[in-house]
């Protein structure tokens, strides 16, 4: 083995081995001291980061990338199953974007969770899921892949349902795993199909023997695993629902590692995609429609959390995209800039909810700009990043993704709904900077303001480091293994910026308004529309369950088990049996004239057939 | 063989001659050795066929993972009769230990046997202690009721079968496991032909249940004492796969075709099931239904006999025998303390006790098919196979794990989330003997993700 895969191999089984120490040391009966939280979990995710580095580092500097399989796990006839790690450029890119992100978030929490009592816990279940996400990003094949995917969407539901005595944070930690069971069926359909059809799991073998198949069902199956896991249109509602959960958990989990594995799915299969059309174009009209919709979900929503949720949702729409467009490496990107500003966004909202006294509405909030300075600008900043403002983190990004977008041919009608989305993107912007930051406060007199504390400032501050550079220092540091196109008309290459300050415009436009009397009847129904979150929840969380509800009281417990099953074999025996048993029963009631006759009759019979015979 | 056999015999006298008051640590320490012996079964010497035979029994890889389970659960049920036995006169208690060693003898020799009538046999004399078990030593007035489903189910499945062994035998000379591979198989062209078919599966069908055929396993999952639920649930059911996998692949040539329906019928029934779990306010009987849901899976599994079928067939049945009868327990930790088996009124207990809401969260993922537990490895197996006889089962199939993750997680949240009602504050702590139960349960499930191969069956 040479010097440059065995120190990368290492460094990946030292960040293994970093994050899962202070697991192991929780195994023990004693109690943790409070400090286990700040001292071993975070500082392990921060050694953990700086070894991640180097990879990264060799990765930039040789381009090296390596596989590790190292023990033959099981096998059935011909069918192995290894555990095998890769570490090639999307793993090495993301994991120390990852760490890097736990590592602020963890820090964050510290402050954030202080008065629960259970806060050693609460870390725990965010480095296991830390554990889960890295084996889902290292996995080299499919059955190890499905373990961290399982493994983050348990972890989702241990950490939405965090606050476990209130109903609505349990309905939303089932919500989102039933949701995620849903994507489920289909990596299930597809990996029964793989290795019933390629007799493999190992991804190279997949790449390899899948030339002559033709792979479009299973290709749909993984489309729907990235739907569910990605919050895409369809299964979307779960990631807004999650909110429920305490924010470092909506920051770490559905904004920049979890959500965006559906996707990460997606990019890794890129090279089975790349000869289908039709998956191109499937993914591009759910990308499409899911990032129009829940942007203009966005558009009205009262609760901070819930706005940054569904801008999430929009942005995870727009990597999909990017996946329609075939280009996996820029949805890639996407990921890693967006997993800043996203990260720093909740964070800013979590630091700025926990100042006003736990108040989620924005439209309680206002003048923070002056009341939290440092959290606010912060604020803007992620708001601005995740406009796509020249030259900070999500311009690099999604710029690219628009302007690929442009000179596709694929299809208009998607081209429209992005560019219809990225405008709303910063419409929604706006309107949470308009309501939180700007403007006169309207919250409650004796708000618990404080930010300055370090464990709050530095994170946030990290955060917003990357999220200014971040978008530079990877688009200048690495070579997208695709090639851009260049080259375009100068209204195509201004289109993404066009309609974002468009977007702008109008929303000030609107938020100025919304302080007068503007009409004397509002017409409303598109409000509702948006604000009811398209109706869609109002529809499907209460029929299909009904439906499945009532299969299972009245068809299959009612009428199939209690009656028909019951009838036609317990009690059929019973009814059927009966009547042979009263006629007997009866005779023998002690009749002294029934029985002799019975008898003398029988005797006679008997005497007749002895004497005939 | 025989050094599992007859300590597990000589452990009649072990209840009845050792003193009052160090009759269940005794028992329980005994049975714990017979288990631990039984340990060494797990490395089977010769790669293929049988070991460790004598002149009716053997192992092989496939009864060997059953046999180590079965003997595994004996000091479990002992564990965790424990607690509601206490109150009862010392020679009761001996009676009913002494019964559940009798069952776990049945069990052994029903496993182990290598005639198909031997098996029969022992197959059918692990009704009469179970159906004491059930009959004696349940709570409510419905046992009887229960029994009788149960004994009666059982009988009418397997009384054909008895027919159809000595047709076999009259028709090919031996009914010897040895040998039976060797000698010709039955043709299948009279419709007599086709019923003998039938005769041979029904009483396994019965016994897994089958969806159709399953109305006594919840009235005697409910209604039997916690030891007796257990035992059903993690080794009777097993006893139907168990002797389907040895019968079926005496049937080979025309049951593909006349399989078709069942397994169909299991796959639909995993749903169904599954549907009647999400309505279910009684926790047993959600337990009790979520195990049909399951043996449907298995029954599809070795109906398709496929290698990849009956590897996870196998590895379904050891991970949900373990899975369900901890499920068991903990529903017993709740009755014990609550005296209801109705979820509404013993909610929230994570806030009384914690340590048992993290069993009950391994437990319900376990139950739910979490990857990488074995539970998964054999779902997964199983779907696979169906799903390469025909693309449509992955609808049923579907369906099946999602509805699944749904009961599962109802379970777990309705009892162990959301606030502490009132009238359950004063809760017994837990015992250690409760998490020690547990814990045994689950370790063997978490280790065998190590080394699963221990109950991959032939094709390890």
């Amino acid at each position: 083995m040479c010097l440059t895969s065995l120190m990368m191999s290492s460094s990946l089984v030292a960040i293994l081995v970093l994050l899962s120490l202070p697991i192991i040391s929780t195994l023990s009966p004693e109690t943790k001291h409070p400090s286990w939280a700040l001292i071993q979990a975070k500082t392990a995710v921060k050694l953990a980061f700086f070894v991640s580095l180097l990879p990264l580092f060799l990765f930039l500097s040789e381009g090296a990338e390596t596989i590790l399989t190292n023990w033959n796990w099981t096998n059935t006839l011909t069918f192995d199953i290894n555990i095998s790690l890769k570490y090639d450029f999307y793993s090495i890119v993301f994991t120390p974007v990852a760490l890097y992100v736990s590592w602020s978030i963890l820090e964050f929490a510290s402050w954030y969770m202080s008065s629960d009592p259970y806060m050693n816990r609460f870390f725990k279940y965010l480095l296991i899921f830390l554990m889960a996400m890295i084996i889902l990003v290292t996995a080299n094949n499919l059955f190890q892949f499905f373990i961290g995917w399982e493994g983050v969407g348990i972890m989702s539901f241990l950490l939405i349902g965090w606050w476990y005595a209130r109903a609505d944070a349990n309905t939303a930690a089932l919500q989102a795993v039933l949701y995620n069971r849903v994507g489920d069926i289909g990596l299930i359909f597809a990996m029964a199909w793989i290795s019933m059809n390629l007799n493999s799991w190992e991804m190279q073998q997949i790449f390899v023997t899948a030339k002559d198949l033709d792979l479009t069902y299973p290709l749909l199956g993984l489309v729907v695993a990235a739907t569910g896991k990605s919050a895409q249109f369809g299964l979307h509602p779960w990631l807004p629902s999650a909110m429920e959960g305490p924010t470092p958990v909506s920051a770490l989990l559905h904004s920049s590692t979890m959500v965006v594995a559906g996707i990460f799915l997606l990019i890794r299969m890129s090279p089975l995609i790349n000869d289908y059309p039709v998956i191109h174009s499937t993914c591009l009209c759910l990308g499409a429609l899911t990032t129009l919709f829940t942007a203009t979900c966005a558009l009205t929503q009262n609760d901070i959390k819930k706005i940054i949720a569904f801008s999430t949702s929009s942005q995870l729409g727009l990597m999909m995209v990017c996946i329609g467009l075939n280009q996996p490496q820029l949805a890639f990107l996407h990921i890693c800039t967006h997993a800043f500003f996203k990260a720093m966004l909740f964070l800013c909202a979590g630091s700025i909810i926990h100042s006003l006294n736990d108040e989620q509405d924005i439209r309680k909030m206002g003048g923070m700009n002056s009341l939290t300075p440092f959290t606010s600008s912060c604020f803007t900043v992620g708001s601005l990043a995740l406009t796509g403002t020249p030259f900070l983190a999500g311009f690099y990004s999604k710029d690219a993704i628009i302007e690929a977008l442009n000179i596709s041919h694929l299809n208009a009608w998607a081209l429209i709904l992005t560019l219809l989305a990225t405008s709303f993107t910063a419409v929604y912007s706006l309107r949470l900077v308009y309501f939180v930051a700007m403007g006169n406060p309207r919250i409650q007199p004796l708000p618990p303001i404080n930010e300055n504390s370090p464990s709050v400032t530095s994170p946030i501050k990290r955060l917003a480091y990357g999220s200014i550079i971040s978008g530079l220092l990877i688009t200048s540091n690495i070579t997208l293994p695709k090639t851009q196109v260049m080259t375009m008309p100068t209204h195509l290459k201004l289109a993404a910026l066009a309609v974002t300050i468009a977007g702008l415009l109008v929303a000030l436009e609107l938020a100025n308004l919304t302080s007068k009397q503007f009409r004397p009847a509002p017409k409303i129904a598109t409000h509702h529309f948006s604000n009811m979150l398209g109706f869609f929840p109002t529809i499907i969380h209460r029929l299909p369950p009904k439906m499945n509800l009532s299969l299972g009281q009245y068809i299959a417990s009612q009428m199939l088990d209690q009656t028909w099953m019951e009838k036609i074999g317990p009690k059929a025996t019973y009814t059927l049996n009966l009547p042979l048993i009263t006629t007997t029963s009866n005779a023998q009631q002690g009749l002294l004239k029934a029985t002799l006759a019975s008898f003398i009759l029988t005797l006679a019979l008997a005497l007749l057939v002895v004497f005939l015979k | 063989m025989l050094k599992v056999l007859i300590p597990t015999i000589m452990l009649v006298p072990t209840v009845w001659l050792t003193p009052a008051k160090l009759l269940w640590p005794a028992t329980l320490a005994h049975s714990l050795t017979i288990a631990v012996t039984s340990f060494s079964w797990l490395s089977n010497p010769c790669d293929t066929g049988w070991s460790l035979m004598n002149q009716s029994m053997a192992l092989d890889p496939l009864s060997t993972p059953l046999l180590v389970l079965t003997c595994w659960l004996l000091p479990l049920m002992i564990l965790a009769s424990q607690h509601h036995m206490i109150h009862e006169p010392i020679n009761r208690q001996r009676t009913f230990i002494t019964i559940l060693t009798t069952l776990q003898v049945f069990l052994i020799l029903a496993f182990s046997a290598t005639e198909l009538i031997f098996f029969y046999i022992m197959f059918e004399a692990t009704l009469v202690p179970t159906l004491i078990l059930i009959t004696r030593w349940g709570n409510q007035a419905e046992r009887l009721n229960a029994g009788t489903y149960f004994l009666f189910y059982t009988l009418a499945g397997s009384l054909p079968l008895l027919i159809a062994l000595l047709l076999l035998q009259n028709t090919t000379g031996t009914l010897s496991l040895f040998i039976l591979h060797y000698t010709t198989t039955l043709p299948m062209i009279s419709i007599a032909d086709k019923l003998w078919w039938a005769g041979c599966l029904v009483a396994f069908l019965v016994k897994m249940p089958l969806y159709g055929m399953h109305l006594w396993l919840p009235k005697a999952h409910v209604e039997a004492p916690i030891a007796g639920s257990m035992i059903l649930a993690a080794i009777l059911l097993k006893l139907g796969g168990y002797g389907m996998m040895r019968v079926m692949t005496l049937l080979e040539p025309l049951t593909p075709q006349l399989s078709y329906p069942f397994i169909i019928l299991a796959l639909w029934g995993v749903i169904m099931t599954g549907s009647i779990c999400l309505r279910q306010t009684d926790l047993k009987s959600l337990i009790a239904y979520s195990s049909v849901s399951h043996m449907g899976l298995v029954a599809g599994g070795i109906l398709i006999q496929t290698p990849w079928g009956f590897s996870g067939a196998l590895i379904l049945m050891i991970a949900h025998g373990l899975t369900s009868s901890a499920l068991f327990c903990l529903a017993n930790t709740n009755y014990e303390r609550t005296h209801t088996r109705t979820m509404v009124l013993a909610r929230g207990l994570q806030m009384a006790l914690p340590l048992m809401a993290a069993w009950w969260f391994i437990a319900s993922l376990a139950n739910l098919a979490l990857p990488p537990l074995p539970n998964l490895m054999g779902e997964l197996m199983i779907i696979t196979s169906v799903f390469n006889w025909s693309w449509a089962t992955i609808a049923l199939t579907g369906a099946g794990t999602l509805i699944t993750a749904g009961y599962s997680l109802y379970m777990f949240l309705m009892t162990q989330r959301g606030p502490l009602p009132n009238h359950i504050i004063a809760l017994d702590p837990s015992h250690t003997r409760e998490h020690l139960l547990l814990a045994l349960h689950l370790l063997p499930l978490l280790l065998l993700m190590g080394k699963p191969e221990l109950i991959w069956g032939w094709t390890a």
